[in-house]
C-alpha cells in the first residue's frame, strides 16, 4: 500500500530518556502522533546509549503511524566525551577547557559524515574544529 | 493548565552544529528542528510514496521550552553568540530568535483525536470520550484515558500481552502488573477474574492508572513501586517494560511467582530477543510461547512445578 508522509520530524533528545514533556509532547502531539508509544520505542532503542544526546528523525505517516531513525550525536557531545570534559567554555577565546588531537577531529568527522551538511571529510573535519574552537578546546597540530 | 516558554531560533543550516554547542553551554539539550533538507533526504531514502509540499529553505528552526522563561537578556546572549560563530568558520547567516507562550493542553490531547476503538480478541478497548454505538454484547469492554501514561492497546506489546491473558485462566488467581501505566492490563486481568495488584515507578501512572480503574468499575491495588514493593505469591506476572528493565527482573520474578505460575514478559525489541531468551532461562523459567508482531517481541514463560 502507498503511504502517504504527513511530517517529517527532528529531535534531539537524551538517549533513554525520551518523555511526553515537550520538545518531544508538541512536536509530535501536533501531528496525531501517540506521544507514549513514541518514547517507549525510542527508550528502548538507545537504552544503551545513556548519557549521549540522539538526534531522531521521525516519519509520520497519514494514519498517524510513525517510524523513526537515530543519528550520529551533535558534534559538541562528541567532543565533550573525546576530552573527556563535561562542560565547554562560556568565554571560548579567553577560557580554554581542554585540547583535542586532528586524529581525533578526523575520527569525529568520520562518524558524522553521513549527518553534516558538507561536501568532503575536509569541510566536516573543518567543522567540527569550528566546533571544538567555539567551545573553548584547543586543536592540537 | 501548564505553560511552557517556546524559543525559536533561525539560522543558516551551515551553522547547524555550532548552534547546538552555543545551546549545550547553556544546558539546553532537548530542542526540535525544523529543516527542509530532511523531506529532501526522506523522498531519497524512500520513506514513503507521497511527501507533504514544502519550501525549499537554507534556513533552519530550533525550537527549545523552558518550564522557567529565559529573560530578554538571556535570549539576547544566545542570539549574539549564534552570531559570534563566524569567529570559528560557520556562516549563520540573518538569526532570529522569536517566544511565544505555549499550553500543554495544546498538545497534550491533540492525538485523541486518531485513537478509535479497538478489540483484541473478546476486549474491547474504547476511548473514553468516544460514544460508540457498537454491539459488544459478546465481548468485555474497557474504557480508557491513557492520558500521559503508557498502554492505549494500539501498541503491539500492549495488545499481545492482552491476547496472552485471554488464554491464560485468571479466574480469582493472583496477578501483579509490573509497570502498569494506564492501567490497561491490570483492568483487563481484573475484568476476567484474577485478583490484581499494580505497581508504576512514575506517579503519573499511578495517577492515570487509579482513574482507569474508578472508570471500569473495577477493583485492584495500584502504588507507585516496583517488583520488590508486592508480597505475596502471584499466580501470573505481566510486565510490559523494556528490556533493559525486563532482563535483570528475571532472578526476582521467578522467586516471587508460585510454583507453575506464569511470566508475561513483553515490550522487547527484536534486537535484544536473544538476550532475554538466555536471561529467562538462567533465572529457571522455562519459555511456553514467543510471539512477534513487527519488531517487538512478547513471551509467556513458566516458572517449573
Amino acid at each position: 500500500m502507498a503511504k502517504k508522509v504527513s511530517a517529517i520530524i527532528k529531535l534531539q533528545v537524551s538517549a533513554g530518556k525520551a518523555n511526553p514533556a515537550p520538545p518531544v509532547g508538541p512536536a509530535l502531539g501536533q501531528h496525531g502522533v501517540n506521544i507514549m508509544e513514541f518514547c517507549k520505542a525510542f527508550n528502548e532503542k538507545t537504552a544503551s546509549q545513556t548519557g549521549m544526546l540522539i538526534p531522531v528523525v521521525i516519519t509520520v505517516y497519514e494514519d498517524r503511524t510513525f517510524s523513526f531513525i537515530t543519528k550520529t550525536p551533535p558534534a559538541s557531545t562528541l567532543i565533550k566525551k573525546a576530552i573527556k570534559v563535561d562542560k565547554a567554555s562560556g568565554i571560548p577565546n579567553r577560557d580554554k577547557v581542554g585540547t583535542i588531537k586532528r586524529s581525533q577531529i578526523k575520527e569525529i568527522a568520520e562518524l558524522k559524515m553521513p549527518d553534516l551538511n558538507a561536501a568532503n571529510l575536509e569541510s566536516a573535519m573543518r567543522m567540527v574544529e569550528g566546533t571544538a574552537r567555539s567551545m573553548g578546546v584547543i586543536v592540537e597540530g | 493548565m501548564f505553560k511552557w516558554q517556546e524559543v525559536k531560533i533561525s539560522v543558516n543550516r551551515g551553522a547547524e552544529e555550532g548552534v547546538y554547542a552555543v545551546l549545550d553551554k547553556r544546558g539546553i539539550d532537548s530542542y526540535s528542528v525544523e529543516d527542509s533538507s530532511l523531506v529532501d533526504q526522506a523522498q531519497r531514502l524512500g520513506w514513503g510514496d507521497y511527501f507533504p509540499e514544502f519550501e525549499h529553505s537554507e534556513q533552519l528552526t530550533i525550537t527549545c521550552y523552558f518550564s522557567a522563561p529565559l529573560g530578554a537578556n538571556e535570549l539576547k546572549e544566545i542570539k549574539m553568540e549564534i552570531l559570534a560563530l563566524s569567529e570559528f568558520g560557520f556562516e549563520p547567516g540573518s538569526v532570529i530568535v522569536t517566544e511565544n507562550q505555549v499550553n500543554e493542553d495544546d498538545w497534550a490531547d491533540a492525538w485523541k483525536a486518531y485513537y478509535r476503538p479497538l478489540r483484541i480478541g473478546q476486549i474491547h478497548i474504547r476511548p473514553s470520550w468516544e460514544a460508540s454505538q457498537e454491539d459488544i454484547s459478546s465481548g468485555i469492554l474497557i474504557k480508557l484515558d491513557p492520558g500521559m501514561a503508557f498502554g492505549a492497546g494500539t501498541h503491539p506489546t500492549t495488545a499481545m500481552c492482552i491476547e496472552i491473558l485471554q488464554d491464560l485462566n485468571l479466574e480469582n488467581k493472583e496477578l501483579w502488573d509490573i509497570g502498569a501505566g494506564s492501567g490497561i492490563l491490570s483492568i483487563v486481568a481484573a475484568k476476567l477474574g484474577a485478583n490484581v495488584k499494580a505497581v508504576d515507578i512514575d506517579p503519573v501512572a499511578v495517577r492515570v492508572a487509579k482513574e482507569n480503574r474508578e472508570m471500569n468499575e473495577v477493583d485492584f491495588t495500584i502504588k507507585q513501586g516496583s517488583l520488590a514493593e508486592l508480597s505475596g505469591k502471584p499466580h501470573i506476572i505481566v510486565a510490559n517494560i523494556i528490556a533493559d528493565v525486563i532482563g535483570p527482573m528475571f532472578p526476582s520474578v521467578y522467586h516471587a511467582l508460585e510454583r507453575g505460575g506464569y511470566f508475561i514478559a513483553s515490550g522487547i525489541i527484536e534486537e535484544r530477543d536473544g538476550e532475554i531468551i538466555s536471561l529467562g532461562r538462567e533465572a529457571g523459567l522455562r519459555l511456553l510461547r514467543r510471539i512477534q508482531r513487527g519488531e517487538w517481541v512478547s513471551y509467556l514463560w513458566q516458572r517449573g512445578e
